[in-house]
């Protein structure tokens, strides 16, 4: 029970919403499973908004907020935004998946949620409507502050024709994970055009290794260098109490040592 | 505050505090097959079908399904007549304390209803929010399996 919690409001409209944000009456209600006691008096419905939807557009895939994780794991994914799928199927249980919302794990970035690691890689732009409506890039987006007074409406996902991969370490597969890690590639005849390594949970908040990305292009995927370039890897691992940050380290060059390998063998198969 | 929601097909109208979790109303109501757990949607003990799709009731508000469907193991079967996943669980020894049990057999009935031929993994994923610390897990997946091929 949360006693706290006197009222609901039931807004028809985006601006609705945010005129409640606004006033500081309430905070919106996604999945509900980031809620904590005591946190809040008010609670608004989303389920008016209509903000539940994946659609294809000429931008790339337009998914409402209010989207739940399983219904984008289950989505029939064409090309390389399949790894959204696998960081999504594999967060949580799959009771909680029919419940968490991309948008409310984008507003309250908790630590399982494995969100933004494969949105980095796919370059997804996220959408919110506050003061004024705006599109952030998700590396700018998850830079703002938590607990902003906008609203997140719909996360597009520009295609993605290359390959990717999706890792995720963790104890046990309920378990945070200690580790995840998503990597994009597009190539030509071998060669890497375009790389995106984002890592997540080994760092406070999850980004690009752009200076690997920018060594790796131009290069052969099959080129010894590939790996001792990803072997220069340096990042300084967030404490974490079952593993060493040496270990971590280690885990992070071998995983995409492997995702390269993985990726390879798609391109040779092609 | 008054709200409507379609409990095992029956409308029902409840009056119900703002902050209260669905689990909290079921059980409050009578439907005592929804069982508390952990309270923190680790455990699936508390686990009902909300529009057909299994979600931890524990970690749902109530007033957030207002009009929706909630489907709990009342609405499966009654004492007398075991729904068949509930007789093959039996069957292959996937019950003794039995708490864990209502949860799983609404996900497994979800799971079945949507994916009438499962694979072992595609099982797995589907009970991955269910823990059960009497049997294990070897004969919950025996109960499954023989369920799927049962209705098949």
């Amino acid at each position: 029970m949360h006693v706290n919690i006197k009222e609901w409001f039931r807004p028809g409209s985006v601006d609705e919403v945010l005129e409640i944000i606004q006033n500081g009456k309430g905070i919106p209600y996604a999945g509900g499973t980031g809620l904590l006691k005591g946190q809040v008096t008010g609670l608004i419905d989303l389920r008016r908004l209509n903000l539940n939807y994946i659609r294809e557009t000429e931008a790339g895939t337009a998914i409402g907020a209010n989207t739940k994780f399983n219904d984008i794991a289950h989505f029939q994914w064409s090309d390389g935004r399949r790894i959204l799928a696998q960081a999504l199927g594999r967060a949580a249980s799959n009771p909680l998946r029919n419940l968490i919302t991309l948008g409310g794990s984008l507003a309250f970035r908790p630590v399982w949620s494995n969100v933004p690691t494969p949105l980095l890689a796919l370059n997804a732009i996220v959408k919110v409507a506050g003061t004024q409506v705006a599109a952030y890039p998700i590396a700018d987006f998850l830079q703002l502050k938590r607990g902003s007074k906008f609203l997140i409406t719909e996360v597009l996902i520009p295609p993605a024709s290359g390959h990717g991969i999706y890792y995720r370490f963790a104890r046990i597969r309920f378990d945070y994970s200690a580790l995840d890690l998503a990597v994009y590639l597009e190539t030509d005849s071998g060669v890497i055009n375009l790389a995106r390594l984002a890592v997540g949970n080994i760092v406070s908040t999850a980004n690009r290794l752009t200076q690997i990305e920018n060594q790796l292009v131009g290069l052969q995927i099959s080129d010894p260098l590939v790996n001792e370039i990803l072997s220069t890897v340096e990042i300084k691992p967030v404490r974490n109490p079952n593993f060493s940050r040496e270990f971590l380290l280690n885990l992070l060059k071998t995983e995409m040592e492997r995702a390269f390998t993985k990726i390879r063998e798609r391109v040779d198969a092609n | 505050m008054q709200i409507k929601l379609t409990i095992n097909g029956k409308l029902k109208s409840l009056e119900i505090h703002p902050g209260e979790t669905l689990l909290e109303t079921l059980r409050g109501n009578g439907y005592t097959g929804v069982k508390y757990g952990c309270g923190t949607g680790d455990c699936g003990a508390c686990v009902v079908l909300l529009n057909g799709r299994p979600v931890n009731s524990c970690q749902v508000l109530t007033a957030a399904v207002d009009n929706e469907s909630i489907t709990t193991i009342e609405g499966l079967s009654t004492m007398d007549n075991p729904h068949p996943i509930q007789e093959e669980l039996v069957k292959a020894g996937a019950v003794q304390c039995g708490y864990c049990t209502p949860g799983i057999v609404l996900s497994v009935y979800a799971l079945l209803k949507s994916n009438p031929h499962p694979t072992e993994d595609e099982i797995k994923n589907a009970l991955d929010g269910h823990l059960c610390r009497c049997t294990g897990y070897v004969k919950i997946l025996e109960g499954v399996k023989n369920a799927a091929e049962r209705a098949n």
